[in-house]
Protein backbone atom coordinates (compact mmCIF):
# COMPACT_ATOMS: atom_id res chain seq x y z
CA UNK A 1 0.00 0.00 0.00
CA UNK A 2 1.54 3.20 -0.99
CA UNK A 3 0.10 6.53 0.77
CA UNK A 4 -1.21 8.10 -2.75
CA UNK A 5 -3.30 5.13 -2.27
CA UNK A 6 -3.78 4.73 1.02
CA UNK A 7 -8.01 5.26 1.66
CA UNK A 8 -9.15 1.82 2.47
CA UNK A 9 -11.64 1.03 -1.13
CA UNK A 10 -10.81 -2.90 -0.81
CA UNK A 11 -12.17 -5.87 1.65
CA UNK A 12 -8.88 -6.82 3.07
CA UNK A 13 -8.29 -2.99 4.58
CA UNK A 14 -11.78 -2.90 5.51
CA UNK A 15 -10.41 -4.57 9.42
CA UNK A 16 -7.40 -1.85 9.60
CA UNK A 17 -9.40 1.06 8.13
CA UNK A 18 -9.08 3.13 11.66
CA UNK A 19 -5.48 2.80 11.24
CA UNK A 20 -5.47 3.46 7.62
CA UNK A 21 -7.18 6.86 8.12
CA UNK A 22 -5.51 7.60 11.08
CA UNK A 23 -1.84 7.10 9.12
CA UNK A 24 -3.52 7.89 5.91
CA UNK A 25 -4.86 11.38 4.73
CA UNK A 26 -1.85 13.11 6.69
CA UNK A 27 0.45 11.60 5.31
CA UNK A 28 -0.63 12.30 1.55
CA UNK A 29 -1.40 15.73 3.07
CA UNK A 30 2.68 16.05 3.80
CA UNK A 31 3.21 13.91 0.82
CA UNK A 32 1.72 16.80 -1.51
CA UNK A 33 3.62 19.50 0.67
CA UNK A 34 6.87 18.02 0.45
CA UNK A 35 6.27 17.75 -3.69
CA UNK A 36 4.61 21.34 -3.51
CA UNK A 37 7.42 22.88 -1.56
CA UNK A 38 10.32 20.83 -3.34
CA UNK A 39 8.82 22.07 -7.01
CA UNK A 40 8.59 25.66 -5.60
CA UNK A 41 11.80 25.51 -4.30
CA UNK A 42 13.06 24.41 -7.78
CA UNK A 43 11.60 27.22 -9.58
CA UNK A 44 12.82 29.57 -7.50
CA UNK A 45 16.32 27.79 -7.14
CA UNK A 46 16.61 28.37 -10.88
CA UNK A 47 15.48 31.80 -10.92
CA UNK A 48 17.99 32.80 -8.03
CA UNK A 49 20.54 31.77 -9.83
CA UNK A 50 20.39 33.56 -13.35
CA UNK A 51 17.94 35.93 -12.40
CA UNK A 52 20.01 39.42 -11.37
CA UNK A 53 21.66 39.70 -7.83
CA UNK A 54 23.71 42.23 -7.10
CA UNK A 55 24.82 45.61 -9.09
CA UNK A 56 28.09 47.17 -8.05
CA UNK A 57 27.91 50.65 -8.58
CA UNK A 58 31.51 52.23 -8.28
CA UNK A 59 32.91 55.03 -6.76
CA UNK A 60 36.24 56.52 -6.22
CA UNK A 61 35.35 59.48 -4.03
CA UNK A 62 37.28 62.81 -5.37
CA UNK A 63 38.40 60.96 -8.59
CA UNK A 64 35.20 59.96 -9.09
CA UNK A 65 34.53 62.47 -12.23
CA UNK A 66 37.59 61.95 -13.55
CA UNK A 67 37.86 58.07 -13.80
CA UNK A 68 34.32 58.55 -15.37
CA UNK A 69 35.27 60.71 -17.91
CA UNK A 70 38.75 59.51 -18.89
CA UNK A 71 37.99 55.26 -17.78
CA UNK A 72 34.27 55.36 -18.64
CA UNK A 73 34.78 51.88 -18.65
CA UNK A 74 35.95 51.37 -14.37
CA UNK A 75 32.60 53.47 -13.19
CA UNK A 76 30.42 51.68 -15.05
CA UNK A 77 28.05 49.62 -13.09
CA UNK A 78 27.97 46.00 -13.14
CA UNK A 79 25.31 43.61 -13.12
CA UNK A 80 25.78 39.83 -11.69
CA UNK A 81 23.80 37.04 -11.98
CA UNK A 82 24.85 34.12 -8.76
CA UNK A 83 26.07 31.92 -11.97
CA UNK A 84 27.07 34.99 -13.82
CA UNK A 85 29.50 35.91 -10.46
CA UNK A 86 30.50 32.45 -10.55
CA UNK A 87 31.31 32.40 -13.99
CA UNK A 88 33.28 35.83 -13.49
CA UNK A 89 35.20 34.79 -10.64
CA UNK A 90 36.19 31.32 -12.67
CA UNK A 91 37.48 33.23 -15.64
CA UNK A 92 39.84 35.27 -13.12
CA UNK A 93 41.41 32.53 -12.36
CA UNK A 94 40.19 31.82 -8.84
CA UNK A 95 39.31 28.72 -9.57
CA UNK A 96 39.46 27.12 -5.91
CA UNK A 97 36.49 29.60 -5.05
CA UNK A 98 34.77 29.49 -8.13
CA UNK A 99 35.05 25.53 -8.01
CA UNK A 100 33.79 25.62 -4.23
CA UNK A 101 31.07 28.29 -5.25
CA UNK A 102 30.00 26.08 -8.26
CA UNK A 103 29.05 23.34 -6.10
CA UNK A 104 27.12 24.48 -2.91
CA UNK A 105 25.40 26.76 -4.87
CA UNK A 106 24.37 24.99 -7.91
CA UNK A 107 25.16 21.66 -8.19
CA UNK A 108 24.43 20.71 -4.40
CA UNK A 109 21.25 22.60 -4.01
CA UNK A 110 19.78 21.02 -7.05
CA UNK A 111 21.02 17.46 -6.44
CA UNK A 112 19.62 17.94 -2.42
CA UNK A 113 15.83 18.77 -3.81
CA UNK A 114 16.70 15.68 -6.29
CA UNK A 115 17.15 13.82 -3.34
CA UNK A 116 13.98 14.61 -1.40
CA UNK A 117 11.92 14.46 -4.24
CA UNK A 118 13.27 10.74 -4.85
CA UNK A 119 13.21 10.09 -0.99
CA UNK A 120 9.36 11.71 -0.73
CA UNK A 121 8.58 8.90 -3.94
CA UNK A 122 10.10 6.31 -1.56
CA UNK A 123 8.26 7.31 1.57
CA UNK A 124 4.96 7.33 -1.00
CA UNK A 125 5.66 3.75 -1.56
CA UNK A 126 6.38 3.31 2.43
CA UNK A 127 10.06 2.39 1.54
CA UNK A 128 13.16 4.04 3.80
CA UNK A 129 13.96 7.25 2.48
CA UNK A 130 17.93 6.17 2.61
CA UNK A 131 21.37 6.97 3.02
CA UNK A 132 20.87 9.79 0.79
CA UNK A 133 18.43 11.23 2.22
CA UNK A 134 20.38 11.12 5.58
CA UNK A 135 23.31 12.67 3.71
CA UNK A 136 20.73 15.92 2.62
CA UNK A 137 19.64 16.43 5.81
CA UNK A 138 23.44 16.72 7.44
CA UNK A 139 24.49 18.78 4.45
CA UNK A 140 21.81 21.38 4.44
CA UNK A 141 23.52 23.72 6.70
CA UNK A 142 26.12 24.47 3.57
CA UNK A 143 23.12 25.95 1.49
CA UNK A 144 23.42 29.37 3.32
CA UNK A 145 26.92 29.65 1.81
CA UNK A 146 26.13 31.55 -0.78
CA UNK A 147 23.91 34.18 1.05
CA UNK A 148 27.15 34.21 3.74
CA UNK A 149 29.54 35.41 0.62
CA UNK A 150 27.11 37.89 -0.60
CA UNK A 151 26.81 39.46 3.14
CA UNK A 152 30.49 38.94 3.73
CA UNK A 153 30.94 41.05 -0.48
CA UNK A 154 28.57 43.82 0.55
CA UNK A 155 30.32 44.26 3.82
CA UNK A 156 33.56 44.40 2.18
CA UNK A 157 32.07 46.61 -0.12
CA UNK A 158 30.71 48.88 2.61
CA UNK A 159 34.06 49.01 4.04
CA UNK A 160 35.83 50.53 1.20
CA UNK A 161 36.86 54.04 0.64
CA UNK A 162 35.17 55.99 -2.38
CA UNK A 163 31.38 55.55 -1.75
CA UNK A 164 31.16 51.98 -4.04
CA UNK A 165 27.66 50.89 -3.55
CA UNK A 166 25.87 47.77 -3.50
CA UNK A 167 22.21 47.41 -4.83
CA UNK A 168 20.41 43.92 -4.25
CA UNK A 169 17.82 42.59 -6.48
CA UNK A 170 15.22 39.82 -6.63
CA UNK A 171 17.91 37.03 -7.39
CA UNK A 172 19.37 37.45 -4.22
CA UNK A 173 15.19 37.08 -2.54
CA UNK A 174 14.62 34.35 -4.73
CA UNK A 175 17.99 31.89 -4.22
CA UNK A 176 16.97 32.79 0.03
CA UNK A 177 13.47 31.43 -0.72
CA UNK A 178 14.84 28.43 -2.16
CA UNK A 179 17.36 27.76 0.95
CA UNK A 180 14.63 28.38 2.87
CA UNK A 181 11.89 26.24 0.91
CA UNK A 182 14.85 23.48 1.02
CA UNK A 183 14.94 23.61 4.80
CA UNK A 184 10.94 23.72 4.97
CA UNK A 185 10.82 20.37 3.06
CA UNK A 186 13.86 18.91 4.89
CA UNK A 187 11.39 19.63 8.26
CA UNK A 188 8.16 18.05 6.32
CA UNK A 189 10.32 14.87 5.15
CA UNK A 190 11.73 14.03 8.54
CA UNK A 191 7.51 13.95 9.78
CA UNK A 192 6.81 12.24 6.48
CA UNK A 193 9.10 9.59 7.41
CA UNK A 194 7.72 9.71 10.99
CA UNK A 195 4.23 9.01 9.97
CA UNK A 196 5.26 6.00 7.32
CA UNK A 197 6.65 4.59 10.51
CA UNK A 198 3.77 5.38 12.23
CA UNK A 199 1.25 3.97 9.30
CA UNK A 200 3.25 0.90 9.15
CA UNK A 201 3.77 0.76 13.13
CA UNK A 202 -0.86 0.48 13.03
CA UNK A 203 -0.33 -2.04 10.33
CA UNK A 204 1.66 -4.50 12.27
CA UNK A 205 -0.66 -3.78 15.31
CA UNK A 206 -2.96 -6.89 15.64
CA UNK A 207 -6.80 -5.62 14.72
CA UNK A 208 -8.84 -4.85 17.54
CA UNK A 209 -11.68 -7.45 18.59
CA UNK B 1 3.59 -0.78 -4.97
CA UNK B 2 6.41 -2.84 -6.28
CA UNK B 3 9.87 -2.05 -5.55
CA UNK B 4 10.87 -1.35 -9.61
CA UNK B 5 7.93 1.33 -9.49
CA UNK B 6 8.94 3.61 -6.75
CA UNK B 7 12.33 3.54 -7.71
CA UNK B 8 11.15 4.24 -11.24
CA UNK B 9 8.48 7.14 -9.40
CA UNK B 10 11.81 8.09 -7.67
CA UNK B 11 14.13 8.75 -10.83
CA UNK B 12 11.29 10.61 -12.53
CA UNK B 13 10.56 13.26 -9.52
CA UNK B 14 14.56 13.83 -9.54
CA UNK B 15 14.51 14.45 -12.90
CA UNK B 16 11.38 16.91 -12.70
CA UNK B 17 13.36 19.00 -9.89
CA UNK B 18 16.11 18.93 -11.85
CA UNK B 19 14.40 20.31 -15.10
CA UNK B 20 12.73 22.72 -13.39
CA UNK B 21 15.80 24.27 -11.63
CA UNK B 22 17.13 24.44 -15.43
CA UNK B 23 14.09 25.58 -17.30
CA UNK B 24 13.57 28.25 -14.71
CA UNK B 25 17.38 29.18 -14.94
CA UNK B 26 16.91 28.86 -18.60
CA UNK B 27 13.79 30.91 -18.64
CA UNK B 28 14.92 33.83 -16.11
CA UNK B 29 18.14 34.23 -18.07
CA UNK B 30 16.40 34.72 -21.24
CA UNK B 31 13.79 37.13 -19.43
CA UNK B 32 16.33 39.03 -17.86
CA UNK B 33 18.90 39.26 -21.08
CA UNK B 34 15.77 40.59 -23.27
CA UNK B 35 14.79 43.16 -20.25
CA UNK B 36 18.55 44.04 -21.06
CA UNK B 37 17.85 44.22 -24.70
CA UNK B 38 15.13 46.55 -24.10
CA UNK B 39 17.07 48.69 -21.89
CA UNK B 40 19.30 49.46 -24.17
CA UNK B 41 16.83 49.88 -27.03
CA UNK B 42 14.78 52.48 -25.15
CA UNK B 43 18.38 54.45 -24.47
CA UNK B 44 18.40 55.58 -27.62
CA UNK B 45 15.18 56.43 -28.67
CA UNK B 46 14.64 56.14 -32.85
CA UNK B 47 14.97 59.04 -34.53
CA UNK B 48 11.63 60.26 -35.51
CA UNK B 49 10.60 60.43 -31.79
CA UNK B 50 13.26 62.94 -31.26
CA UNK B 51 13.09 66.69 -31.19
CA UNK B 52 14.79 68.62 -34.59
CA UNK B 53 16.70 71.00 -34.00
CA UNK B 54 14.93 74.09 -32.21
CA UNK B 55 15.74 77.22 -34.00
CA UNK B 56 17.79 79.98 -32.02
CA UNK B 57 19.47 77.15 -29.90
CA UNK B 58 23.13 76.70 -29.99
CA UNK B 59 24.31 72.93 -30.04
CA UNK B 60 27.15 71.29 -29.55
CA UNK B 61 27.98 69.35 -32.96
CA UNK B 62 29.89 66.38 -32.99
CA UNK B 63 31.16 63.88 -35.61
CA UNK B 64 30.94 60.25 -33.86
CA UNK B 65 31.94 58.12 -36.31
CA UNK B 66 32.77 58.19 -40.47
CA UNK B 67 32.99 54.78 -41.98
CA UNK B 68 35.08 54.76 -45.35
CA UNK B 69 34.47 52.83 -48.16
CA UNK B 70 37.13 50.23 -49.48
CA UNK B 71 38.55 52.15 -52.26
CA UNK B 72 38.05 56.18 -52.98
CA UNK B 73 35.16 56.96 -55.22
CA UNK B 74 37.92 56.79 -58.36
CA UNK B 75 38.19 53.17 -57.22
CA UNK B 76 42.29 53.66 -56.19
CA UNK B 77 43.43 52.11 -52.80
CA UNK B 78 43.42 55.17 -50.09
CA UNK B 79 47.26 54.73 -49.53
CA UNK B 80 50.09 53.65 -51.92
CA UNK B 81 51.47 51.46 -48.79
CA UNK B 82 47.50 49.60 -49.58
CA UNK B 83 46.80 50.92 -45.75
CA UNK B 84 43.77 52.26 -44.55
CA UNK B 85 42.64 56.03 -44.71
CA UNK B 86 43.99 58.53 -42.60
CA UNK B 87 40.98 60.42 -41.74
CA UNK B 88 40.90 63.83 -41.28
CA UNK B 89 37.40 65.59 -40.03
CA UNK B 90 36.75 69.34 -40.81
CA UNK B 91 33.63 71.35 -39.68
CA UNK B 92 32.69 74.59 -41.72
CA UNK B 93 30.08 76.94 -40.36
CA UNK B 94 28.78 80.25 -41.61
CA UNK B 95 31.81 79.98 -44.60
CA UNK B 96 34.42 79.70 -41.77
CA UNK B 97 36.40 76.47 -40.42
CA UNK B 98 35.60 75.78 -37.09
CA UNK B 99 36.35 72.29 -35.96
CA UNK B 100 38.96 69.86 -37.16
CA UNK B 101 38.61 66.48 -34.96
CA UNK B 102 41.60 64.65 -34.01
CA UNK B 103 43.66 62.51 -36.80
CA UNK B 104 42.91 59.07 -36.90
CA UNK B 105 45.36 56.82 -38.87
CA UNK B 106 44.38 54.00 -40.91
CA UNK B 107 41.51 53.05 -40.35
CA UNK B 108 38.23 52.08 -42.52
CA UNK B 109 36.20 53.34 -39.30
CA UNK B 110 36.74 55.87 -37.71
CA UNK B 111 35.20 57.28 -34.40
CA UNK B 112 35.21 60.06 -31.55
CA UNK B 113 34.55 60.51 -28.37
CA UNK B 114 32.25 63.19 -26.96
CA UNK B 115 35.20 64.55 -25.30
CA UNK B 116 38.82 64.92 -26.13
CA UNK B 117 41.21 65.20 -22.68
CA UNK B 118 44.11 63.91 -23.15
CA UNK B 119 46.34 63.96 -19.71
CA UNK B 120 49.68 63.09 -18.72
CA UNK B 121 49.45 59.79 -16.33
CA UNK B 122 51.56 61.73 -13.66
CA UNK B 123 49.18 64.65 -13.91
CA UNK B 124 46.38 62.57 -12.67
CA UNK B 125 47.44 62.65 -9.05
CA UNK B 126 46.89 66.47 -9.85
CA UNK B 127 43.51 66.06 -10.80
CA UNK B 128 41.58 67.09 -7.78
CA UNK B 129 42.89 70.46 -7.83
CA UNK B 130 42.57 71.28 -11.48
CA UNK B 131 39.93 73.33 -12.41
CA UNK B 132 37.62 71.71 -15.99
CA UNK B 133 36.15 73.61 -18.42
CA UNK B 134 33.77 71.20 -20.62
CA UNK B 135 33.00 73.40 -23.15
CA UNK B 136 36.80 73.36 -24.09
CA UNK B 137 36.71 69.31 -23.83
CA UNK B 138 33.61 68.98 -26.36
CA UNK B 139 34.65 67.24 -29.54
CA UNK B 140 32.85 69.55 -31.42
CA UNK B 141 31.86 73.14 -32.52
CA UNK B 142 29.12 75.16 -30.77
CA UNK B 143 26.44 76.08 -34.00
CA UNK B 144 22.96 77.83 -33.79
CA UNK B 145 20.23 76.34 -35.22
CA UNK B 146 17.89 77.99 -37.55
CA UNK B 147 16.27 78.78 -40.49
CA UNK B 148 19.24 77.86 -43.40
CA UNK B 149 21.71 77.16 -40.77
CA UNK B 150 24.16 74.82 -42.45
CA UNK B 151 27.45 73.26 -41.46
CA UNK B 152 29.68 71.40 -44.19
CA UNK B 153 31.70 68.70 -43.17
CA UNK B 154 34.80 67.25 -45.25
CA UNK B 155 36.51 64.31 -44.75
CA UNK B 156 39.55 63.74 -46.11
CA UNK B 157 42.48 60.84 -46.17
CA UNK B 158 45.76 63.01 -45.41
CA UNK B 159 48.25 61.92 -46.88
CA UNK B 160 52.01 63.45 -46.28
CA UNK B 161 51.88 65.31 -49.82
CA UNK B 162 48.45 65.64 -50.40
CA UNK B 163 45.18 64.90 -49.48
CA UNK B 164 41.75 61.99 -51.07
CA UNK B 165 38.15 64.51 -50.62
CA UNK B 166 36.44 61.79 -49.38
CA UNK B 167 33.33 63.56 -48.47
CA UNK B 168 32.10 67.20 -48.73
CA UNK B 169 28.46 67.44 -47.79
CA UNK B 170 26.56 70.45 -46.49
CA UNK B 171 23.73 69.47 -43.90
CA UNK B 172 20.93 71.81 -42.82
CA UNK B 173 21.08 72.01 -39.40
CA UNK B 174 17.53 72.17 -39.11
CA UNK B 175 16.81 68.68 -40.41
CA UNK B 176 18.87 67.22 -37.83
CA UNK B 177 17.64 65.68 -34.76
CA UNK B 178 18.94 66.08 -31.13
CA UNK B 179 20.98 63.41 -30.46
CA UNK B 180 22.16 60.58 -33.10
CA UNK B 181 21.93 61.48 -36.38
CA UNK B 182 22.35 58.51 -38.98
CA UNK B 183 23.20 61.17 -42.08
CA UNK B 184 22.84 60.00 -45.60
CA UNK B 185 25.85 60.20 -47.50
CA UNK B 186 25.97 60.19 -51.64
CA UNK B 187 26.31 56.94 -53.06
CA UNK B 188 29.38 58.23 -55.22
CA UNK B 189 31.36 59.63 -52.54
CA UNK B 190 34.23 57.48 -50.11
CA UNK B 191 32.35 57.55 -47.21
CA UNK B 192 29.74 55.31 -46.47
CA UNK B 193 28.46 55.39 -43.25
CA UNK B 194 28.58 59.01 -41.05
CA UNK B 195 27.13 59.43 -37.68
CA UNK B 196 26.33 63.24 -36.13
CA UNK B 197 25.26 64.06 -32.66
CA UNK B 198 23.66 66.98 -32.18
CA UNK B 199 23.42 68.05 -28.16
CA UNK B 200 22.21 71.20 -26.69
CA UNK B 201 24.86 73.51 -25.22
CA UNK B 202 22.76 73.65 -22.00
CA UNK B 203 22.77 70.42 -21.84
CA UNK B 204 23.72 69.77 -18.08
CA UNK B 205 27.51 67.81 -17.45
CA UNK B 206 26.44 64.78 -15.78
CA UNK B 207 24.29 64.08 -18.88
CA UNK B 208 27.04 64.88 -21.31
CA UNK B 209 28.99 62.42 -19.30
CA UNK B 210 26.35 59.99 -18.83
CA UNK B 211 26.40 59.98 -22.72
CA UNK B 212 30.04 59.27 -22.87
CA UNK B 213 29.97 56.72 -20.14
CA UNK B 214 27.22 54.71 -22.13
CA UNK B 215 28.78 55.14 -25.47
CA UNK B 216 25.63 57.16 -27.31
Amino acid sequence: MDLENACPSSAEQTASSDRARSAGPPGRILLWTVRSLTLAAAATLGAGLTGPCMTIIPSLGDLDFWVRLLRPDMGRPTTYSMLGGIIEILRHDNWWIGVVLLLFSCIFPTVKLAIMAWAAAMLAARRRSGRLMQFAHHTGKFSMLDVLVIALVIIAFKGLPGRTRIQLHWGVAMFAASVVLSLLISVAVHYLEAAVARAAAAEERPPAQ
Amino acid sequence: MRRGTSIAAGIIWAAVVVVIVAAAAGLTWWLASREHTATAGTASPAPATRPHAASGRDYYLIVRLVEFTPRTPSGRAWDTDGSAPDARVHIDWRGNRVFSLPPRDNALIAAWDLFKISINPQDLLKLKDMNFDPTSAINGPIVTAGPGETVTIEVRDDDPVSYDLALRMTVRLSDLHEGANDIPVPPNSGVRRLRIDLLPRDMPLDELLRRQIEGK
